[in-house]
């Protein structure tokens, strides 16, 4: 274990968090507000942090397998430490559970909050929160790596930690470039969502935290009825069309700019993604058909749909006070998730798309005993290493979620309450049912509960095993069982489909 | 003419044979010294030991006066080679087994000329395409399309219920439509029906007809056409593989498909490359599996384990069990008469398809095409009519052709196709569709074409 390099990595890592600080503290300034102090603290004992770690360590060439798991898990943890500084120091929260917890939530682009009165904060404060969703969208490991060159094939490992669904993808050969395509595409994103934003009637600043929101499928809003505070139909429609863009694989983008098209046509779990969606609005807006207006049904039933499968988490209206049918397929669809390679939380669609084709599989086996039949996306066969693999994360996944909802349940929360706060924050949605509704908060729930609804945010947002890797004993002494895998070697492209 | 054959493998020892008894003088390059000796004793040709690796051992084999180079060595890599190698040492034609479409298909990076190669010939995948023209039209056991497909001959078989059996030929309707050029009797006779010849059970009956046009002989024969709606393919080597992508490739046509193959790991390939083919992993003699996933309902059964006897053994099971059609891959010779009497609807032979697409090469050039019916032992010819040819200007009832064991079932003029009656005329320049026994061949071409240009040749028949 190269320690001394983690510690490096780390100390960095903590570097650019406190940079990234600084556009939260110039609006702060722009606005002129209390909370200038603030951040200036935060900045400082976030520095100073970082140089104590980084002191006498050094950046070597050889970062493993093992390495990038610890700098992944811990580089989150501690951009949840410190992310909370500011909401700490300003006292928007009473506690450091709490700031940890929205801090946490920022970064893994939940969206639930503890903060009741929203609207009461400071412009910088709630720049800041909008700002870590913005950051750990892309991911601030891949980030990092594209702003940090001669990490080296190491970097990789990390990325494959860090970047969500069953498999990442290279999209150039190396992974500093394919860090830097990566965030291009997402900046492009941004600064169009923006854009239209504005123009749709916004203020800058609403309309840049909302951006921040959006591409990150997030779901801070600086309102505390959410986007549909705004009571603007325009800005509802731009919000919905760039959470489903940003529910996408973003490897899609890089082949449509490379004038792919039929990568894009073709790829089944786009079309599976698309399906879900339109077949969830449907069935919604006839549901809900007598609750909202005629002309208003299928974008409010859209956008709420929209929002939970991408896990972003914004709404338009309180979907909680929907039928218990409408509010079943909102609670499923937060298992879904965005589509593997997008800023999306879940288990991806990728994972339910291959689920659903080992059931059918089954089901052929059963009537034909001795069938051949291969698992195949985008007509290339999924290996059963992979196949194993996904089994595995939905049953962890299954798991957690049974785990979860039980320890919020034993803390005296109701059930709807428990099992739908436990599902989002698991799928990094944001809003769940009951009393964690869209209309209300997280702060009500022990502090406990916070603080394991915050690692099951890590948990989700890393992936799960990379985050269990780190607890294990054997992770920390036996490094041959992770030598096979660990070399550079399985650099696999990965086109939302079927490696890991 | 003078032929040289890389690769004594099935396909290199059959056109050898048939080449070596037609006269002309043949080569053989072949890479194993025990199948070399044993084929210099029985085949009146030179065999050459080579692996292709000494372009000395061509230019030995005497290629600067070859007029055909056939390369059917295992290996595409190495046929492409040859190919390559002789076109650049001589003004040849060069035929090479490819097998892998990446080097075949149309729009591909390679094609024949960069490569050298005239004709690229895959005999497994024409018994896929034979095999799959007959799945598309269930109700005949044999298809052929002429003529850029404005034409085509089809056989049917007379059931034994039909009305037109004991019935002569005559009794049939006048029609413009189609002309039934050939029967062939159970007893492997193949006749030119005369207008008295009667119709007996099991008789398969040719007839050349313009395509897509519904005759009332079909439905008079009992054979009638629907749609087929599901196939089993029994054997999952090259043919039954192509088979299943060819078959995956028609639209939509709510076709099931279901593929066996013995070897676990060849269906995991399969599985791979194939999408909507259900593969099972089982014995092709194995009666209760086959039952289990229900023979007695396919419409097609198509076997081709790659072994003749499991093949028929196969395809009679099928057929009691009640498939409604079975069709066989066949490469012995001599089992291909025994199909008729074990009432197995249609078989293919890729050794036959692929003497049939090659057979133009050493024939007259006035021949556009050549097909082999039966085994072998009927063709029909297309052929261009030469200006000086001493039918011309006559009608067809004058010529008294069928005595002489040859029958025009088809003219195209002028882009069009004519099914011909006794008082059409042939003129010069006619496509003609001519049916006849292979021993007449010689005879047609001497009719038909430029007698001159076919004296150029010699003997110019390969098959008799």
């Amino acid at each position: 274990m190269n320690l001394n390099a983690v510690r490096y990595v780390l100390g960095t890592l903590l570097l650019v968090i406190a940079c990234s600080m600084v556009p939260a503290l110039s609006c702060s300034l722009y606005f002129g507000e209390h909370d200038i102090n603030d951040f200036l603290y935060s900045i400082a004992s976030t520095v100073s942090a970082g140089l104590l770690l980084r002191a006498k360590a050094r950046l070597s060439k050889d970062l493993g397998l093992r390495e990038g798991f610890l700098i992944v898990t811990f580089g989150w943890l501690l951009a949840g430490v410190f992310g909370a500084l500011p909401f700490v120091f300003s006292g928007a929260v009473d506690t450091f559970v709490d700031g940890f917890f929205e801090a946490v939530s920022g970064f893994t682009t939940t969206g639930a909050t503890v903060i009741d009165n929203v609207e009461a904060l400071p412009h910088g404060l709630l720049f800041w929160r909008s700002f870590t969703h913005w950051l750990g969208g892309m991911g601030i490991i891949v980030l990092f790596l594209a702003l940090l060159p001669g990490i080296g094939a190491g970097g990789f490992q990390m990325f494959r930690a860090e970047v969500p669904g069953p498999s990442a993808s290279k999209l150039s050969s190396k992974v500093t470039h394919t860090a830097k395509i990566l965030w291009y595409i997402y900046l492009g994103l941004t600064v169009l969502q923006t854009i239209l934003l504005v123009l749709s009637g916004l203020s800058l600043f609403e309309a840049l935290t909302h951006t921040f929101g959006t591409v990150a499928t997030g779901g801070f809003s600086t309102k505390a009825l959410s986007v549909g505070a705004f009571k603007n139909p325009a800005a509802e429609i731009i919000i919905l069309i760039f959470m489903a863009l940003s529910g996408v694989n973003f490897s899609l983008y890089y082949y449509l700019l490379k004038r792919q098209w039929d990568k894009v046509y073709n790829d089944e779990e786009l079309k599976f993604y698309f399906g879900v969606i339109i077949a969830a609005t449907l069935l919604i807006a006839w549901n809900i058909r007598g609750l909202v207006p005629a002309k208003d049904l299928l974008r409010t039933s859209a956008f709420q749909v929209v929002s939970i499968i991408t896990t972003t988490g914004y709404a338009t209206a309180n979907f909680d006070a929907w039928p218990t049918f409408s509010k079943m397929i909102l609670l499923l669809l937060m298992f879904f998730g965005g589509c593997a390679g997008s800023t999306g939380g879940a288990m991806k669609q990728i994972r339910m798309l291959i689920l659903s084709k080992y059931c059918s599989r089954e089901l052929v086996h059963t009537l034909h005993p001795k069938a051949v039949v291969q698992i195949k996306v985008n007509g290339k066969t999924v290996p059963d290493d992979v196949l194993r693999k996904i089994l595995a994360f939905c049953l962890v996944y299954i798991g957690l979620f049974v785990f979860g909802s039980l320890f919020l349940a034993m803390l005296g929360q109701d059930m709807i309450t428990s099992v739908s706060a436990v599902a989002a924050t698991l799928g990094n949605i944001g809003p769940g049912l009951g009393r964690v509704g869209p209309e209300l908060t997280f702060s009500q729930i022990p502090q406990i509960g916070k603080v394991v609804l915050s690692i099951l945010m890590l948990m989700g947002r890393l992936e799960i095993f990379t985050v269990i890797l780190c607890f294990i004993p054997s992770f920390w002494q036996d490094a041959r069982i992770f030598r096979g895998e660990s070399k550079p070697s399985r650099k696999i492209i990965f086109n939302g489909s079927s490696h890991a | 003419m003078k032929v040289i054959i890389a690769g004594a493998g099935d396909i290199g020892i059959e056109l050898a044979e048939r080449l070596v008894a037609d006269n002309h003088d043949v080569v053989v390059l072949e890479k194993n010294v025990d199948k070399v000796s044993s084929l210099s004793n029985k085949l009146d040709a030179m065999v050459v030991q080579d692996t292709g690796e000494r372009i000395s051992a061509l230019m030995d084999s005497g290629i600067e006066n070859a007029d055909v180079f056939i390369a059917v060595t295992d290996s595409d890599e190495l046929n492409i080679m040859y190919c390559m190698i002789a076109k650049k040492l001589a003004n040849i034609k060069t035929v090479a087994r490819i097998r892998n479409p990446e080097y075949s298909s149309s729009g591909m990076l390679l094609n024949g000329e960069q490569l050298g190669i005239d004709i690229m010939i895959d005999p497994e995948k024409f018994a896929a395409l034979e095999i799959a023209k007959l799945i598309k039209n269930p109700d005949v056991n044999e298809i052929e399309f002429f003529a850029g497909g404005k034409i085509e001959l089809v056989a049917y078989r007379a059931d034994k219920e039909s009305e037109l059996i004991n019935k002569p030929l005559n009794a049939l309707p006048v029609s413009s439509d189609y002309l039934v050029v050939g029967i062939s009797r159970e007893n492997g006779d193949i006749i030119i029906p005369y207008g008295e010849d009667k119709f007996m059970p099991n008789d398969v009956i040719y007839v050349i007809k313009r395509t897509g046009v519904l005759t009332d002989l079909s439905s008079m024969l009992r054979s009638e056409k629907k749609r087929v709606k599901s196939v089993m393919i029994l054997g999952g080597g090259k043919i039954g593989f192509k088979l299943a992508k060819i078959l995956e490739g028609y639209k939509k046509s709510a076709m099931t498909v279901k593929i066996v193959e013995k070897s676990p790991e060849r269906c995991r390939f399969l599985s791979e490359n194939l999408n909507r083919t259900l593969v099972l992993n089982g014995d092709a003699a194995d009666i209760n599996f086959l039952k289990e996933e229900n023979m007695e309902n396919v419409d097609v059964l198509v076997s081709v384990t790659g072994s003749d006897e499991l093949n028929i053994l196969t395809a009679i099971l099928g057929k009691k069990l009640g498939a409604t059609k079975v069709i066989v891959d066949i490469n012995k010779p001599d089992y291909e008469v025994l199909m008729q009497t074990l009432e197995i609807d249609s078989f293919v032979s890729p050794r036959l398809l692929v003497a049939s697409r090659l057979a133009k090469l050493f024939r007259n050039t006035s021949v556009v095409s050549e097909t082999f019916l039966k085994d072998g032992r009927a063709e029909i010819v297309e052929l261009i009519v030469s200006d000086d040819s001493p039918l011309i200007n006559k009608q067809l009832k004058e010529l008294r052709l069928s005595a002489k064991g040859i029958i025009v079932g088809g003219i195209i003029r002028d882009k069009k196709a004519i099914i011909p009656r006794g008082n059409d005329v042939i003129l010069p320049q006619d496509h003609l569709l001519v049916f006849t026994q292979s021993s007449n061949l010689k005879q047609v071409e001497k009719l038909f074409c430029d007698s001159k240009s076919a004296k150029r040749y010699g003997r110019t028949m390969m098959y008799n």
